[in-house]
């Protein structure tokens, strides 16, 4: 029985290392962000959400402001971000710019929400720092993930996002009807709206009500061609949505065509306009009466 | 618990330790806690239906007893029959209500007359099809006198919950499993060494080849109108290598567990897949089944004696009863039944027990004709499974009738062809290392034996390593639904 049990663990032992050695980059690793969460919870002014955001020049606001918003990043990961940087005792943010537009509920968020595809594995790769691996029903289940997908993520840099700005301008049309069919495309009878989005945003609404703060929902402008292509439902169910929300400080430029000058491709701004509807939005979530009609 | 789980891995070794060291002085004390084992281990799931398992050791345990009291023939056979009533009776009830009911409206409605039944709203208890058979092998065996009845209740209970095979067998025959419990278990380095090593193949055949399988098997048969004849045939290889792994790899961690704990289970495969014909073939595949039904269903009905109508009949009939075991479907119907159709012709040219020995033992590579005939036996087989995967009998005929058409001819499609080339790959491998390991108990039980440990070891990592690799695509095992 000895010798057996010896034998087991001489052999397990090597394979034990190798999990302890993953657990201590995990744990180092956690240590940094949760340091680098403080940092950002020293901001008074947080950008969130996807990369429509992320061309919003944080230093054109005028209080402490961070952009830590990232490409394709669904309101599930958002969320999850902002309770950690909320958890820090000091915490000093007061307003938070949400970004969240048409496209923010359709199909391609259901494929960065589903570990099944190669979009929502990445998700957990970029994002894993951030979330609660016990506590994941909604996203995942800790024993149906690869164990792969645990170490690549244990050695991939947790995503912050961060301000992004483009030089480029006036996209062409393949460019625009490129990223159309990736945010509205279904692939395998996936779902036509991202419901997850929804729940996560009020969700976020939510824990900002709760900690008094000021959240501004944002919809920056698109590309013409990229508005037309977008399918009526789309924007009922987008209409529906943000109306629910209570406490409702909606910034909507979705109205608003500005020039293919401004555009660096379908709904993303370029240098200059970026700069211009970030002045236009620090002008407007430091006006002390928002009401509906923005 | 499922065994390729986290549950598991922490539940064994705590069983393992408490069994050789706490309770290793005590028979009675090891057989108890095999007891309690088995019922935390089947509670995991879903502790209400502990009371069905409780219920039906408690039935048989008092049948034995009383057909130890009786020598009155009609008294044993109403202690026979009372003790079939009631296990058949959980079945029947759990697994097939819902299906004769269906089938009886249909078919009252077919003559016109329309009657009213609510169908229940019932969870199949995991494993009452395994249990329930290796209970009435107990009762039936004490009828028969090839058993003495026990008067251990501990060792009885033990008996019937044992939960390495609780769930998904092997369907122990009392005559085999019920004795080792009443002797003293002496722990044995080789055969512990050995189990670990099966309980390590089962694992790569459940996690690395079936699961993985599974996930482009379900793909093409959940949407099997929209692909070709060439890609189905492809989906029905793909759940031809998902059932097999996910089955024998079950068994190979059923037995593997058990002789950690000094058990020796019956074996359930024997690289089926090798098999020159299907009379072969189920001599190899679920064999705890298949002779389950040969010694308590066929040979009492006459077996392959009597006129060629009664062994046509009777063949008929353990085809058709297998695969209503497999559940209460009529795709489990129709595939019995084809299986009896391969059978036959075997039978009345009587070459069923042509292929008794190893095919090419001794030797590298199979003979052409045994290659052509293995080949054969295994097209045949993989035309069967269609009809045991599909939703329904119109579903089977639907794919059945797109293979058999132009696009057979295609090219098979796939969204993602990069990631289907290295499970390819791997059931490639997986088909060597089973070939050349046919000739033990499975296909990596002599492997390397009398290689130097480091290089053995580092055989061992690698599945392991693919293990963990493969790992996360967790499908639950095929045969707990049976």
């Amino acid at each position: 029985m000895k010798k057996f049990i010896c034998r087991v663990f001489i052999f397990i032992l090597p394979l034990f290392l190798l999990v302890f050695s993953f657990l201590i980059v995990y744990y180092f690793n956690n240590l940094k962000v949760k340091s680098d969460l403080k940092d950002v919870s020293e901001m008074e002014c947080l950008l969130m959400g996807d990369s429509q955001i992320q061309r919003l020049n944080p230093l054109l606001f005028s209080s402490k402001t961070k952009n830590i918003a990232s490409s394709g990043e669904h309101f599930y990961f958002t969320y999850n971000k902002l309770l950690k940087i909320l958890d820090n005792k000091n915490c000093k943010v007061k307003k938070v710019v949400l970004g969240a537009s048409i496209h923010s509920f359709a199909t391609v968020y259901n494929r960065l929400f589903d570990i099944d595809f190669p979009e929502g594995e990445n998700s957990f790769k970029r994002y894993m720092y951030f979330i609660s691996l016990l506590d994941n029903e909604d996203f995942f289940r800790l024993n149906k993930m690869p164990v792969l997908n645990y170490v690549s993520a244990i050695y991939s840099d947790p995503d912050w996002g961060g301000f992004f700005e483009s030089e480029y301008s006036n996209p062409d049309s393949n460019i625009v009807n490129k990223t159309y069919n990736i945010h509205f495309s279904r692939e395998g009878g996936q779902k036509k709206y991202c419901q997850s989005q929804k729940k996560y945003l009020y969700k976020i609404d939510s824990l900002c009500a709760i900690n008094n703060i000021e959240l501004f929902i944002c919809s920056l402008p698109y590309h013409a061609v990229y508005k037309e292509q977008i399918q009526e439902c789309y924007y009922a169910f987008f209409d529906s949505t943000i109306e629910k929300i209570e406490r409702k400080n909606y910034i909507n430029f979705l109205l608003e065509e500005p020039s293919n000058d401004w555009m660096s491709d379908a709904n993303h701004l370029n240098k200059i306009g970026a700069t211009f509807y970030s002045k236009k939005i620090n002008k407007i979530i430091n006006q002390s009466d928002l009401g509906e009609e923005n | 618990m499922l065994f390729n789980s986290l549950d598991f891995a922490v539940f064994l070794p705590i069983v393992f330790i408490l069994y050789w060291f706490v309770a290793a002085k005590s028979l009675k004390l090891q057989n108890f806690l095999i007891v309690f084992a088995s019922y935390v281990f089947y509670g995991w799931w879903d502790w209400r239906f502990l009371s069905l398992i409780l219920f039906s050791t408690l039935v048989d345990f008092s049948v034995g007893s009383g057909l130890k009291k009786t020598e009155n023939i009609n008294k044993r056979k109403f202690l026979l029959w009372s003790s079939i009533v009631v296990n058949l009776g959980f079945l029947a009830f759990f697994k097939y209500y819902n299906f004769f009911l269906d089938n009886f409206i249909t078919a009252f409605s077919f003559f016109g007359q329309e009657i009213q039944g609510d169908s229940l709203n019932i969870i199949l208890p995991v494993g009452i099809s395994f249990y329930t058979f290796q209970t009435l092998s107990y009762t039936i065996d004490v009828y028969r006198r090839k058993l003495e009845p026990t008067n251990d209740f501990v060792a009885f209970s033990a008996f019937v919950s044992f939960f390495p095979q609780l769930v998904a067998g092997p369907i122990e025959r009392a005559t085999h499993l019920l004795p080792q419990f009443y002797k003293k278990r002496n722990f044995n380095y080789n055969s512990a060494a050995d189990g670990l090593r099966q309980i390590l193949w089962g694992l790569f055949k459940k996690i690395v080849i079936a699961d993985n399988c599974a996930e482009y098997a379900n793909m093409i048969f959940n949407n099997s109108s929209d692909y070709s004849g060439s890609t189905l045939v492809l989906g029905a290889l793909f759940f031809t290598f998902q059932i097999y792994g996910d089955f024998s790899g079950y068994s190979d961690i059923a037995i593997g567990t058990s002789r950690l704990f000094g058990f020796d289970l019956m074996r359930n495969f024997n690289f089926p897949y090798f098999s020159r014909d299907i009379a072969e073939f189920w001599r190899r595949w679920h064999i705890s089944l298949s002779t389950w039904f040969r010694d308590y269903l066929y040979i009492p009905l006459g077996g392959s004696r009597g006129t060629l109508f009664t062994k046509i009949r009777n063949v008929f009939i353990i085809f058709i009863v297998s695969g209503f075991w497999h559940g209460a479907n009529w795709t489990f119907i129709f595939w019995g039944a084809l299986n009896a159709l391969y059978f036959i012709p075997l039978m009345i040219t009587k070459s069923n027990r042509n292929n008794i020995d190893i095919i090419a033992k001794g030797n590298y590579f199979p003979g052409r004709k045994e290659f052509l005939l293995m080949c054969l036996t295994f097209s045949m087989t993989v035309f069967a499974w269609i009809f045991f995967r599909a939703e329904n009998i119109s579903h089977a005929f639907q794919i059945v009738g797109t293979i058999f058409s132009s696009s057979l001819f295609t090219i098979p499609y796939f969204p993602n062809i990069s990631e289907i080339t290295p499970i390819v790959i791997l059931v490639c491998l997986f088909l060597i290392v089973e070939w050349c390991g046919r000739e033990g108990q499975y296909a990596i039980a002599e492997m390397g034996l009398k290689w130097n440990r480091v290089i053995r070891y580092f055989i061992y990592y690698i599945i392991i390593l693919a293990i963990f690799w493969f790992s996360g695509k967790e499908q639950q095992f095929i045969y707990f639904q049976f």
